[in-house]
């Protein structure tokens, strides 16, 4: 999971214009952040798995992995949110812990998980189709405070260099019993947190002198890789965020009627 | 007389803050189209020079001249300097700081404010000329670490500057990859670049080098050519150096007169072998 990012770099959809990839997740996130119909959200849900799997071609297992995280604070959170104190229509009873889960509690736990699953799914759709680097592009040209941005982008960089010394330090103590007993694992986990730290210390001056040598002059300017808009892409967008809203609209006036 | 150094160092003294290391005295002329090899054990110096040549170093005492003008060390200067001299790290890791390849090789160009459509030929330019333009969109933490290294190699081939400063090029790469780096330094060489590499491959050394500097415990022993160097039995001993393996052949073949004679490379040690048969 945490080489997570490289499936962005395999998808088929990796050639299109980030800004496309970019407006479709945000766009469709905002408008599926009104629904109030399980339908309509299990339908985005539902399609957008779809567009993952067959359009970007991410294996179906891997989804399905990626899609477990989220799951692991959706269901205990949809299942606590379900119990409320026990009425006359409930389906199920609980009446030595005054618990119950009435019909009304249970559609909405369910509406609750389906959106929360039709946002996640679009974000995923962002992560696994779109790499970091880009995401920041749009950042850039979105006019987002440069500082955070160039924080973010060398984040992403160190924090891989940092996972993998890290690891070292791990294999390293391991091999030589460093964990065999509890008090050593203590000790153990104690150097290596120390040593992390003075590793890093003494690697960003280093990474500043390589800065240096190739003129850096306090701020991160790189080439960006040039994308070409398609017309298709866009007129889907559109057709796919004009029914969603036409699927909002619907809903709430079934919900009036 | 040394119009043509680019860079001169003048009785350079650098200490670090912690005074756990110190350069003494270093002089050290770079002309043009020279081919530099700075040897030395580990820890005799030879990266606080490198960093002294790059300007990233301020030395305490003694002048940098860089075309014959006393360095200052202002930003302008530096930014100068540096454009004329880059350096490649022995760790990829440390010097490779953007996520992906295609932004680490333009980062370099980009801070010389050149035209973004000259440095997108620059960038593609150099991944071509090390074969490396099917990883421009990788990744860089999914690359191996030769891949890295080759990384490094386009970033500062991009910045298209006079002298190229090698900090242990082949270290820890596998045979097919030094083989890539050797390579590279000939197409250096025939681009007429400047080139100052620290190594421990002494074979290579002697082939490729025209000037050999010998430092030990933050002092330079002795400059000359490869020949001035490996004939003398006395400083290799010093300073722990073997005598390359085409000399001690040589020596043991030929009792006359060895230093005018001696094979540069493998091929022209084996015509002797030849015409001894």
């Amino acid at each position: 999971m945490i080489y997570f990012d490289k499936y962005s770099y395999f998808t088929k959809l990796k050639n299109t214009h980030p800004a496309e990839k970019f407006v479709f997740s945000v766009g469709s996130i905002i408008i599926a952040s009104f629904s109030k119909s399980i339908v309509l959200s299990f339908c985005v849900f539902f399609t957008v798995s779809l567009l993952i799997v067959f359009f970007a071609k991410i294996k179906l297992t891997v989804y399905l992995k990626s899609l477990s995280v989220p799951l692991y604070f959706l269901v205990p959170s949809c299942i606590v949110l379900a119990f409320s104190s026990i009425k006359e229509h409930s389906i199920i009873m609980l009446p030595f812990l005054n618990l119950a889960i009435s019909h009304k509690s249970l559609i909405n736990s369910i509406f609750l998980l389906f959106k929360s699953l039709s946002i996640v799914s679009l974000l995923y759709f962002l992560i696994l189709t779109t790499s970091l680097t880009e995401i920041l592009n749009i950042f850039t040209k979105l006019k987002f405070p440069k500082l955070l941005i160039e924080i973010a982008s060398l984040t992403y960089r160190f924090i891989f260099i940092l996972l993998d010394c890290a690891n070292n330090i791990y294999i390293s103590q391991n091999s030589r019993c460093g964990y065999g007993t509890i008090k050593n694992s203590f000790k153990s986990l104690g150097y290596l947190i120390t040593n992390l730290f003075s590793i890093s210390l003494q690697k960003s001056n280093l990474i500043y002198n390589s800065l240096e040598s190739r003129c850096y002059n306090g701020e991160f300017n790189f080439l960006q890789k040039k994308y070409l808009f398609s017309l298709k892409n866009i007129l889907f967008i559109v057709i796919f965020d004009v029914i969603l809203i036409l699927g909002l609209i619907i809903s709430r006036l079934k919900n009036i009627l | 007389m040394n119009c043509n150094n680019i860079i001169e160092l003048k009785n350079i003294s650098f200490q670090y803050p912690d005074e756990a290391f110190s350069l003494e005295n270093i002089s050290l002329q770079i002309k043009k189209g020279e081919k530099i090899v700075i040897l030395g054990e580990n820890g005799a110096g030879k990266s606080t020079l490198l960093l002294l040549l790059n300007g990233i170093l301020k030395p305490q005492h003694g002048d940098l001249l860089f075309y014959d003008k006393k360095l200052n060390f202002s930003q302008k200067e530096l930014f100068q300097l540096r454009k004329t001299v880059q350096l490649v790290f022995q760790d990829p890791e440390i010097q490779i700081f953007s996520g992906s390849v295609y932004e680490e090789v333009s980062f370099g160009p980009m801070n010389l404010s050149l035209p973004l459509d000259v440095v997108k030929n620059r960038v593609e330019k150099s991944l071509q000329t090390l074969d490396i333009l099917h990883l421009k969109d990788k990744p860089v933490h999914l690359l191996s670490f030769g891949q890295k290294k080759l990384v490094c190699f386009a970033s500062i081939l991009a910045m298209q500057s006079e002298i190229v400063i090698f900090d242990e090029p082949t270290a820890s790469l596998d045979q097919r990859h030094i083989d890539l780096v050797l390579n590279f330094m000939e197409y250096l060489s025939t681009n007429e670049k400047t080139i100052v590499i620290t190594t421990h491959d002494i074979d290579f050394a002697y082939s490729f080098a025209t000037k050999i500097v010998l430092i030990k415990d933050g002092k330079i022993i002795k400059t000359g050519s490869p020949q001035e160097i490996f004939f003398d039995n006395d400083i290799l001993q010093k300073i722990n150096i073997k005598k390359p393996l085409i000399l001690e052949i040589f020596e043991k073949l030929n009792k006359g007169d060895i230093i005018n004679n001696a094979p540069k490379n493998k091929e022209e040690l084996f015509k002797i072998i030849e015409e001894l048969l």
